[in-house]
């Protein structure tokens, strides 16, 4: 088992949860998201976040509008809809027990060790 | 100096370098096989596109920049490596899309060559180790006469020499073999199948429009791999035939041509294809018109085989045709002229009575002259002798013996020569200069085996038929040597070399006429 790949799957786990927080705030387009997640150091490759932010649509949690941009290619700018906000708000309890539990069981153990 | 390529990304207009843009190229589409069981593939690569198309943007200083490697290799390194793609990368990441590589194409490598680079293009293309396929050419070529050298240097004009990096990235794509024709095989086959299944699952009746779709998509590919599967094989089929024949009529070309050139072998017996021009010349005319439809058919099973192979290019096409039709126009030509030369037929006729001596038995033989042949069997063989006078004669033994009752009581025998011609009046002056002889020593009637004329009537079915008038009282032996030569058909072996008796309008052996009194005129 690889290092790499178990920790690239606990970032996945908590990816769409992290998007949706961001999309929560303001609506903004994918560098934007991209520039949030980063600074965080929760994504070091942009790649995975395309086919999320896909499926995130598709599963009508997200939807976009078209903005034009000076210089570049027109921007996608996600917005969260409806369903999404009752989806980050289930998410957001789910994640604070589970942070708990992981607190807890993570720093008893460190104790333990001690 | 760098080639550039324009390319829309996004619906923004970039100029890349060309190896830049096999990068990128080969980046999107890896993603896109990594995408391969996304719902929405092309929405997610349309917004991958607007985002390198926007890094793009942001990296260049002016307008006129031209995109390089290193800023595709900086956006690489943004975006992530391909394999970033997949969510799902749980077990299932030994599914087909894991080791995506485009599938080899034959090209001539150039860069580790000897004489033109096929070798070292088929080892990329056949995985075959490059020192053996250099062995298996200069062996093969040495036992088919040099013609895999054909086949070398045909393939050395068909195949492109791989140039571009993009043609040497396809010349070590994957391995073209059947083991891969054959997964590819079954991976069409088992999406199909997996199509198929999911008709079943469609409960409603509106998906089942979407479910015969998939079926007959499904069916189009397993088709589609089937049909690669087939023309690769019927290429190698093809292949082997136009080769073997190839190196066949090459190996006839060059036995038969070179002994014909160097008069090493006697082609006489092989008059019934002569077309009256030298033997090698015509030797090279039937190599032409069997050896280009053939070439062509190797060229055919070479394309089905590679399928990037360039054109011979025009000129070469329409010098071997306008050769082969040439060919065929000189040969028909040539034999219309043969048959046109033979067309008539003249005979000479020369009647000689004898007088028979004595009573005794007439004795019929075969005479040879020593001189010219000691072999008294009739043979197709013509030849060229020296005459007591030592000039040329063809000697022939094109003769033939027919027997018959005379009217009158007196023996007689007519010689027919027979010959061919443009006209009548050339056939009957070639049939007079036939000389043919025999000769009545008491009772013995001696038969040449063979007539003399000139040297060039050589092809020209010259022949001789001798019939010989017997009077019916008249008792015969027939020496056994007129076996080969006789016209006679109801005549059995065992009618040779014994006394026969006309009875009845035939001959007959004499023991079975009449038993008794009949003895005493034998001798």
């Amino acid at each position: 088992m690889k290092i790499e790949n178990t920790k690239a799957q606990m970032r996945k786990g908590v990816l769409e949860y992290c998007i949706l927080s961001v999309l929560s705030h303001d609506d903004a387009y994918v560098a934007e998201i991209l520039d949030t997640l980063k600074s965080a150091k929760l994504l070091v490759v942009e790649g995975t976040i395309y086919p999320l932010l896909t499926r995130l649509k598709n599963a009508k949690l997200l939807s976009y509008r078209w903005e034009e941009s000076t210089g570049g290619p027109p921007r996608k700018y996600y917005q969260l809809t409806e369903e999404g906000k009752d989806f980050l708000s289930e998410l957001s309890e789910t994640w604070t027990e589970l942070s708990f539990a992981v607190t807890k069981i993570t720093s008893k153990k460190q104790t333990n060790d001690e | 100096m760098n080639k550039t390529i324009n390319i829309n990304l996004a619906n923004v207009f970039f100029h890349i370098d060309e190896d830049a843009f096999i990068k990128l190229d080969r980046y999107l589409k890896t993603i896109e096989s990594y995408l391969a069981k996304e719902e929405s593939k092309d929405e997610i690569l349309q917004d991958i596109e607007a985002r390198i198309a926007e890094l793009f943007t942001e990296s260049m200083i002016h307008e006129k920049q031209v995109i390089t490697l290193s800023q595709v290799n900086d956006m690489i390194a943004i975006m992530g490596e391909p394999e970033a793609y997949k969510i799902d990368d749980g077990d299932d990441s030994t599914s087909s899309s894991s080791k995506f590589k485009s599938s080899r194409k034959l090209y001539r490598d150039i860069e580790n060559n000897y004489i033109g680079g096929v070798s070292a293009g088929l080892h990329h293309y056949l995985g075959l180790n490059l020192l053996v396929i250099r062995l298996i050419w200069i062996i093969s070529a040495l036992f088919s006469f040099g013609a895999t050298v054909a086949i070398y240097v045909i393939l050395w004009a068909v195949t492109p020499a791989a140039r571009t990096t993009a043609q040497k990235l396809d010349m070590q794509g994957e391995p073209v073999n059947l083991t891969n024709i054959e997964r590819k095989v079954k991976e069409s086959y088992s999406k199909f199948a997996d199509k198929v299944g999911d008709i079943d699952y469609d409960k409603y009746e509106q998906q089942t429009r979407s479910g015969i779709t998939k079926f007959f998509d499904g069916l189009g590919e397993v088709l589609k791999a089937l049909g690669v599967f087939i023309s690769k094989f019927l290429g190698i089929i093809l292949l082997i035939i136009s080769g073997v024949v190839l190196v066949g009529s090459m190996i006839f070309l060059f036995s038969f041509g070179t002994i014909s050139i160097f008069e090493l072998g006697d082609f006489n017996n092989m008059d019934m294809f002569s077309l009256g021009i030298p033997y090698w010349i015509q030797v090279v005319l039937f190599f032409l018109v069997g050896a280009i439809p053939f070439f062509y058919l190797l060229i055919l099973s070479l394309k089905l085989l590679f399928s990037n192979l360039k054109s011979i290019g025009r000129i070469s096409h329409i010098t071997l045709i306008g050769i082969w039709i040439l060919c065929i126009i000189v040969i028909t030509t040539l034999s219309v002229k043969k048959q046109l030369e033979l067309s008539y037929d003249a005979e000479v006729i020369e009647v000689k009575s004898l007088a028979l001596t004595s009573e005794d038995t007439l004795r019929i033989k075969m005479d040879t002259n020593l001189m010219y042949s000691d072999d008294l069997r009739q043979s197709k063989l013509q030849k060229i002798v020296k005459d007591g006078s030592n000039t040329s004669r063809l000697y022939s033994s094109n003769v033939y013996v027919n027997f018959r009752t005379s009217d009158d009581e007196e023996l007689k025998v007519r010689v027919t020569k027979k010959s061919y011609g443009s006209s009548e009046s050339i056939a009957r002056e070639r049939a007079s200069l036939v000389d043919y002889d025999f000769e009545l020593d008491n009772s013995n009637l001696k038969l040449d085996n063979y007539f003399l004329t000139m040297p060039e009537f050589m092809k020209q079915n010259v022949k001789v038929e001798v019939t010989v008038y017997i009077p019916e009282d008249q008792i015969i032996y027939l020496d056994k040597n007129l076996m080969d030569f006789s016209r006679v058909r109801n005549f059995r072996s065992s009618d040779y070399n014994t006394y026969l008796g006309y009875d009845q309008n035939t001959w007959k052996p004499l023991d079975s006429i009449i038993k008794t009194d009949s003895l005493t005129t034998q001798n």
